[in-house]
């Protein structure tokens, strides 16, 4: 199934719309860590905020950049950052490669999980050979456990399913 | 003399058939490594730095310094025969080096860049036995504010010059200064943005951030854009051995390189761009031949690639001995030593001054053992670039999964690594840099406690930083590096405004 890239160029105000965008973050990540930081106490016998003062510098720092860039952009004065075309449907797979091991690791165990990463990573990079990659990427998973956990001494799950 | 006298034991350390097996298995694996597209040496360092988990500090060092020395090589070798470089210092050596591929030069190319790396990184690393004690020195006479100050200097210069705007590369800073928050506080322990997860009270852990920004971020922009982009890898035709010509075009930018190189990578501040650049745009401006810049001049590779290894090299002092990393790939190794609980610092080289001076010693040998393996083993590299892509990426994938997973067993940093995998691959789109982000997140900690140390010491007083002389100057320094490119434009623009304006 071809993917549908985005065939659109991007247009100057397009452009601009995604940097706004990026600075307005910018301030509201900064409000949003100064009310954090107002949540922790305050320092006491000259240490000045205490847990307060690293997260106010961080949230001065974040809304002063996120301005700069936002009007930056609404300037039309900000950097011409070059824009690519972008197709999602491979970024997906990437996701989809470190989702499943998130669920399935402790139940498989490392080399199957193995498997299925490195069939989802290559399929991401349109490979149309599913189970030779499952199979080298159970061979991978193999091999990387047995260095692991024989000769680094660290250990690698062996999956409740197995009895590990 | 004493210097001299520690550097001999070092290489007694690491003169040890163990240790020389460890430095070569470094320099072996960071080279491959750093040849695969799109991995550039820090993120070579990231994904290698697991497999150094099970290991005693000082071999674990001696093979990291293999690795750091193997992946800019690999990374040069990649620059030079594939049109994408894999980070932004070996930008210089794939113009060039990429030009002298495609006219059927590729050998020279990679022969010029092995043999200049070599002489810079045996240059820069006997400058660095001398420049870390000296650094030393100079730290013992900082206090927590001269501290605290050199350290806004050097994350200001190395955030505000990447990348393609200073906003963006502090913004990117102040991300990276978040993540370090969150976890307990360093000095009073409270809880800070671990929102109730248990997990987060030990802080996000670096390497796993590291692998994130780069390694899968990468990953995402490269699958991203592989619909549409075709590589190419040159063939290396010919001979590799160089002429007596392109020798002696060769061997005074190898100098010039390492002169320029190495000093600007000894200070705590710039980052790993300015020397390479500078030293394409002299050897640009000295050459005879300058309308052969770009189309493949030796001297264009020959130079960068010196500097780039020179500046590799004495980025280690500042590391070493302040504990302040100037690049990626030195923030990774910073955080290899965080793994092992050996903090930088003058400190060390009081009191473990075997893992200091072992490190040292085996970077002498581990750019010896480059130039023996691999000018030959060329083809086996040209090999690894040709792996198809599903399984490059494929194998990138599982080894940053592992990677992610090994350090704690915890599923969470899989999470972790697809969160900040995802951010690292907006940002790459939005043109925010990604590595003042990760120097943030490492440096972060140590900057927090020296600023609330230094108001602890002035009794709460916030000028202290300005009263003292050289917390001071560090401070003038980093606004004037910070404004400079945006005073020196708006000068331009009000010139041309007014040439605009005039009858």
């Amino acid at each position: 199934m071809p993917e549908q890239p985005d065939r659109q160029a991007d247009t100057p105000a397009r452009i601009e719309r995604r940097d706004a965008a990026l600075g307005l973050f910018g301030i509201v990540l900064g409000i949003a860590v100064a009310a954090g930081a107002t949540q922790f106490p305050g320092g006491s016998n000259y240490d000045v905020l205490g847990p307060r003062l690293m997260p106010s510098i961080i949230a001065a720092g974040l809304a002063l950049t996120g301005l700069t860039i936002l009007v930056g952009a609404l300037r039309g004065t900000g950097p011409r950052v070059e824009r690519e075309e972008l197709a999602l449907g491979p970024v997906l797979y990437v996701v989809a490669a470190l989702v499943v091991p998130m669920l399935v690791i402790r139940l498989i165990g490392w080399a199957p999980t193995c498997a299925f990463i490195f069939a989802l990573g290559a399929r991401a990079f349109a490979s149309n050979r599913p189970l030779l990659d499952l199979a080298l990427g159970a061979a991978f998973g193999g091999a990387t456990f047995a260095m692991f956990n024989y000769g680094l001494g660290l250990s690698l799950p062996v999956g409740s399913l197995f009895g590990g | 003399m004493e210097t001299l006298l520690a550097l001999a034991n070092g290489f007694a350390i690491a003169l040890t058939p163990g240790n020389i097996v460890f430095a070569a298995i470094g320099v072996t694996l960071g080279t491959a490594v750093g040849v695969l597209p799109g991995i550039g040496p820090s993120v070579t360092v990231a994904l290698l730095l697991p497999l150094t988990f099970g290991l005693d500090p000082v071999s674990a060092f001696i093979m990291f310094g293999g690795i750091y020395y193997g992946a800019q090589y690999g990374g040069s070798t990649a620059a030079i025969l594939l049109n994408t470089p894999g980070e932004a210092n070996a930008m210089m050596t794939a113009i060039e080096g990429n030009a002298m591929a495609r006219s059927g030069r590729a050998g020279p190319a990679l022969a010029t860049a092995a043999i200049g790396s070599f002489i810079a990184g045996t240059v820069a690393t006997i400058g660095l036995t001398f420049a870390a004690p000296a650094l030393v020195e100079i730290a013992l006479m900082l206090g927590p504010p001269e501290f605290a100050a050199l350290m806004v200097l050097s994350l200001t210069t190395v955030s505000a010059l990447f990348g393609s705007s200073a906003a963006r590369g502090l913004f990117a800073l102040c991300l990276g200064l978040l993540l370090g928050t969150v976890g307990l506080d360093p000095q009073l322990g409270q809880p800070r943005f671990a929102f109730g997860v248990m997990e987060l009270l030990d802080g996000i852990d670096t390497v796993v951030v590291a692998v994130g920004l780069f390694a899968i971020a990468e990953t995402m922009h490269v699958a991203a854009r592989y619909p549409f982009v075709r590589e190419s890898i040159l063939a290396v035709k010919g001979s590799i051995w160089m002429s007596r010509e392109e020798w002696s075009r060769s061997w005074k930018p190898w100098i010039r390189g390492t002169a320029i190189g190495f000093p600007l990578g000894a200070i705590p501040a710039g980052g790993a761009e300015v020397p390479t650049v500078l030293s394409y745009m002299t050897e640009k401006r000295i050459s005879k031949r300058p309308e052969e810049f770009g189309k493949g001049a030796i001297e264009g590779v020959a130079g960068p690639e010196a500097a780039n290894n020179a500046s590799a090299a004495g980025a280690i002092a500042p590391l070493l001995a302040l504990g302040i990393p100037t690049s990626a790939t030195a923030a990774m190794m910073l955080a290899g030593f965080q793994q092992f609980g050996v903090r930088p610092g003058p400190m060390l080289f009081d009191t473990k001054p075997e893992i200091v001076w072992s490190l040292i010693a085996s970077l002498y040998i581990g750019n010896v053992l480059l130039l023996v393996l691999n000018l030959p083993l060329i083809g086996m590299w040209v090999r690894l670039l040709s792996i198809p892509r599903q399984w490059l990426f494929g194998g990138i994938l599982c080894f940053s999964v592992l990677g992610a997973y090994a350090i704690n067993a915890n599923v969470i940093d899989i999470l972790i690594l697809l969160g900040v995998g995802l951010s690292g691959f907006t940002m790459r789109v939005l043109g925010v840099p990604v590595v003042p982000c990760l120097l943030g997140l490492i440096l972060g900690p140590m900057f927090e406690l020296q600023l609330r140390r230094s108001l602890m010491l002035s009794l709460g007083d916030p000028t202290v930083f300005l009263t003292r002389p050289l917390s001071l100057a560090f401070l003038l320094l980093a606004v004037a590096f910070v404004a400079a490119p945006s005073i020196l434009r708006w000068k331009r623009a009000r010139a041309l405004r007014r040439e605009a304006a005039a009858p």
